[in-house]
């Protein structure tokens, strides 16, 4: 039996260790640790209750817009004014919600969980994925940067957009700003699918086309490159997931729980989100209560009577660095007492999507976690964003009223229930005297990436790390030497996870690990 | 092709041929973009031989991040004057390491770390030192060095110890503690948050007798950096104000310079956050925007390629350059600044009547600084 310690993990936002427990060449326990804090909700606690969405939003400089949008929920909540809401308004915060899923995926399935399916990192032959220098990596590169521009023309500037206010957006977008972003939109939508801009043209439409060259492609083992009528990024990432499949077995690696948790994201007129929000138990979705989470932090550094209890209720956090069960300064997030799984997965499983089959076909399930069904249904739900982006689009009209003059209230108490890319995202605030008196953030990744709970069940990347193999020799540029082991397939699984430690790790305290093993056979 | 010019050695992209064949085209595009800049106006004729020097010697690039959201990361990969492959190609740049971006993790990017002798090293975050808790520099962590975490305040004195050019501090966390140092209800950074000066000392320099550059922003702005970071490999040296900011865009209020200060002039002001938009024409004073009292080229530069700015959304400006961000003056955001700045000597209560001077003045001073600033000259054509 081996450990293997993993710090940082890369290609992922912000500080994660791992430690593994490797036998036969296969892992038999994992832990994660993070490694950063920076205490956020304390700072946002005593201030204007309308500083938290501008404050909050910075917990994190990826998902850049959920924060914000997610505070602004809580406090419009703790005001009483969510109804009013203009529609135009929330129409706005859709597309720029839309628009960053787009690009936070992107970014995500190329730069940084796609480096590990490249022809640089395992001799894949898939060169357009390499780092930097694929010519697959740089389009998307561009493209994110398209769709940054449409943010700060939405939003003031981007990373961190600046226009969702409290009561509404600061800005009305007039017809030349609409197909300012319009024409971008179009020209992503172009080089992604190879599809114009009309909602009745249905962004998936070549997908069985790019599918077959694909698998054509990994049978004869040469790889002609896209057509770009047929769209780069469907060709870049079908090619991806078939070579994660063929070649790294990905569709039986990384196995999560099988359960999920969404919130809900994307507000339908009068009410409700158009991807629902859900839990589902392992074989059916139930409608989704946030008084059914609790934090367990019998492993985490902080005590006892922190945690266990529904997080909106729950005291501020008491630090206890000393504990001796405790390995992880994330808290442990339950649902109905059980771990789940956040994110594009969980979002699709929730409300029963399985965009032409892809996940039942290649997958081996709709329902299953693993490394191969998370990046399967990212871009999945890319196909889904494109067409329902281009539906907002077309309804925003010139002029309309944005905002209402919203009032702090002297008291009140809100929750705030979105959506990162990364997965479901709840705020909760308290306000007393018209100042924020307490605040809560569940960020996605803290469900991902969570300790064991008090009855000692492992968190979803933890249990999604056993089984998983662990070769010893090459298979990759990870290799490492001295312990003979490449990790190459525990990096795959972590990333599918897209894992974003600054939005967990925002209000923990510091890591204080005490063993002091990096490779070590015994 | 591209592919060519790197080859992957211990997951590492190395510079192997010497792929930098800049065209004259090219060469004019970037020099007369920095050439642009009043820091680097003077030196144009030297700029061709370190420029030539600095490719071909393969400058070797670290970004480490401490206490931050990456955001200045993404923002970087925003960066369209030069953009990020351009930068890398033609600056001839070699990053090493970059956390969110790389491709090595574990020990592999750790000793790279240990074995690197950067020329250009980026800090993104802030860094937490030992406080009353006597826990606090642990609050952030980079992997392990003898079964100990190593903190990110020894590795952001270990790295700018061996940096030969150019420290950076970009975004506001590593250029003045940004969020991180911002006040909680105790009164304090809850992990005692430091800038990368304050945790470097006073006395620092880069092998090169440089001190620490501060690009302040919530994000940085990648342009600016990219620009700067063009100079230092060609060996110019930004010039930096008091607070070790480069004068060429943290010299002048973002007020002064905003789309919006016409309105400001004639006192026409939003009331709240549904008169914010343009098409309402007010400035956004009284909406708590900290223009006034930011120093930032925002305004003139813009964002995202030059497409838009805060203000110009009708979202007013929170001073995330500022010093101070996010405490006191910028926050309260929404709230306007209490004391009436003298910067124009002018009670917003009467400025329609008494503006017309001031107004002339405005915009003499707007036009002058256009003529002079044109930063993004389109390339000459041979």
């Amino acid at each position: 039996m081996a450990k293997l310690m993993i710090d940082p993990v890369t290609r992922i936002e912000g500080h994660l260790g791992i430690e593994l427990d490797i036998n036969e060449g296969k892992v038999t326990e994992a832990k994660t640790h993070s490694t950063l804090f920076r205490g956020f909700e304390r700072i946002v606690v005593g201030r204007d209750p309308r500083d938290a969405p501008i404050i909050l939003q910075r917990i994190c400089g990826v998902c850049h817009t959920e924060h914000r949008l997610c505070s602004l929920r809580a406090i419009e909540n703790a005001a009483g004014v969510t109804d009013e809401i203009p529609e135009q308004a929330k129409l706005i915060r859709n597309i720029i919600e839309a628009i960053t899923f787009m690009y936070s995926h992107g970014i995500h399935l190329y730069a940084l969980a796609g480096p590990d399916y490249s022809d640089g990192v395992a001799k894949t032959g898939l060169t357009r994925l390499n780092f930097l220098t694929g010519q697959g990596y740089r389009e998307a590169v561009k493209a994110q940067r398209t769709l940054h521009e449409c943010l700060a023309l939405l939003g003031g500037k981007a990373p961190h957009f600046m226009t969702a206010c409290p009561g509404g957006v600061t800005l009305q977008p007039d017809a030349a700003l609409i197909t300012r972003v319009t024409t971008r939109v179009l020209e992503v939508k172009k080089w992604a699918v190879g599809r114009t801009f009309d909602p009745s043209d249905d962004a998936a439409t070549n997908v069985p086309a790019v599918l077959e060259n694909v698998l054509a492609e990994a049978e004869q083992g040469s790889w002609k490159g896209p057509d770009p009528e047929l769209g780069n990024a469907l060709y870049d990432l079908i090619s991806m997931l078939a070579v994660a499949k063929l070649k790294f077995g990905a569709d039986k690696s990384g196995i999560g729980p099988g359960r999920y948790v969404a919130m809900g994201v994307f507000d339908k007129p009068g009410g409700g989100t158009y991807m629902p929000a859900g839990f589902y138990n392992g074989s059916s979705i139930e409608p989704f209560d946030e008084k059914n989470i609790i934090e367990d932090v019998k492993h985490s550094w902080y005590t006892a009577e922190s945690g266990g209890m529904y997080v909106g209720d729950a005291p501020p956090l008491e630090p206890d660095y000393g504990k001796d069960v405790g390995y992880s300064w994330a808290k442990a997030p339950r649902y109905k007492g059980m771990s789940a799984e956040v994110g594009p997965l969980a979002r699709l499983v929730s409300a029963g999507l399985d965009p032409l089959d892809l996940r039942k076909t290649l997958g081996g399930s709709a329902t299953i976690g693993s490394t191969l069904t998370r990046n399967l249904a990212r871009t999945q739900e890319i196909l889904w964003l494109i067409d329902s982006l281009e539906r907002w689009l077309l309804e925003l009209k010139p002029g309309k009223k944005t905002a209402i003059d919203y009032n702090v209230p002297n008291s009140g108490f809100g929750v705030g229930l979105w959506e990162a890319p990364r997965g479901a995202l709840s705020h909760w605030v308290e306000i007393e005297g018209g100042k924020t008196k307490r605040y809560q953030v569940v960020a996605p990744t803290t469900w991902n990436v969570r300790p064991r709970d008090n009855n000692g069940n492992a968190g979803p990347i933890e249990d999604s790390l056993v089984n998983v193999k662990v070769p010893s020799s090459p298979v990759s540029s990870h290799f490492i030497k001295d312990a003979g082991m490449d990790p190459l397939y525990i990096l795959q699984a972590v990333r599918s996870f897209d894992p974003c430690l600054a939005c967990t790790v925002h209000m923990t305290a510091p890591n204080r690990r005490k063993y002091s093993v990096k490779v070590e056979h015994f | 092709m591209e592919d060519s010019a790197f080859e992957i050695k211990d997951g590492i992209p190395f510079i192997t041929k010497p792929n930098f064949r800049i065209s004259r085209r090219e060469f004019i595009k970037i020099a007369g973009l920095v050439g642009a800049s009043t820091f680097l106006g003077l030196y144009k004729s030297e700029v061709i031989k370190v420029f030539a020097q600095a490719a071909k010697e393969g400058k070797k690039l670290v970004w480490i991040q401490g206490q931050s959201d990456s955001g200045c990361t993404i923002s970087l990969l925003q960066a369209e004057h030069p953009d990020i492959y351009d930068a890398v190609i033609q600056l001839g740049v070699q990053i090493p390491f970059q956390q969110t971006i790389m491709v090595p993790s574990g020990e592999q990017a750790i000793n790279t770390l240990e074995t690197i002798t950067p020329d250009i090293l980026i800090v993104e975050g802030s860094i937490p030192v030992n406080g009353p808790g006597g826990w606090e520099a642990h609050a952030c962590t980079i992997g392990e060095r003898n079964g100990k975490p190593v903190t990110m305040e020894e590795w952001a004195k270990e790295l700018a110890g061996k940096t030969t050019t150019a420290v950076v501090a970009f975004g506001s966390c590593s250029a003045f503690g940004g969020i991180p140092h911002g006040k909680d209800f105790t009164g304090k950074s809850p992990t005692n948050a430091k800038a990368l000066h304050e945790v470097l000392g006073s006395d620092y320099r880069t092998g090169a007798g440089l001190p620490v550059i501060n690009m302040p922003g919530c994000p940085g702005h990648p342009d600016w950096l990219l620009i700067v970071l063009a100079a230092a490999l060609l060996g110019i040296i930004p010039k930096l104000d008091d607070r070790g900011r480069p004068v060429e865009f943290f010299s002048n209020k973002i007020h002064d310079n905003c789309a919006r200060r016409g309105w400001y002039d004639k006192g026409s002001f939003a009331k709240d956050l549904t008169e914010t938009d343009m098409i309402h024409e007010n400035c956004l004073w009284k909406m708590g925007c900290k223009g006034p009292e930011t120093l930032s080229a925002c305004a003139e530069y813009k964002w995202n390629g030059g497409i838009n700015v805060c203000m110009n959304a009708g979202a007013p400006c929170i001073g995330c350059m500022h010093p101070d961000f996010p405490d006191n003056p910028t926050s309260p955001f929404y709230v306007e600044i209490e004391k009436i700045p003298t910067f124009l000597g002018i009670d917003t209560n009467t400025a329609g009547k008494a503006m017309v001077g001031a107004t002339a003045v405005g915009i003499a001073a707007h036009a002058v600084r256009r003529g002079v600033t044109k930063h993004y000259k389109p390339p000459e054509e041979e």
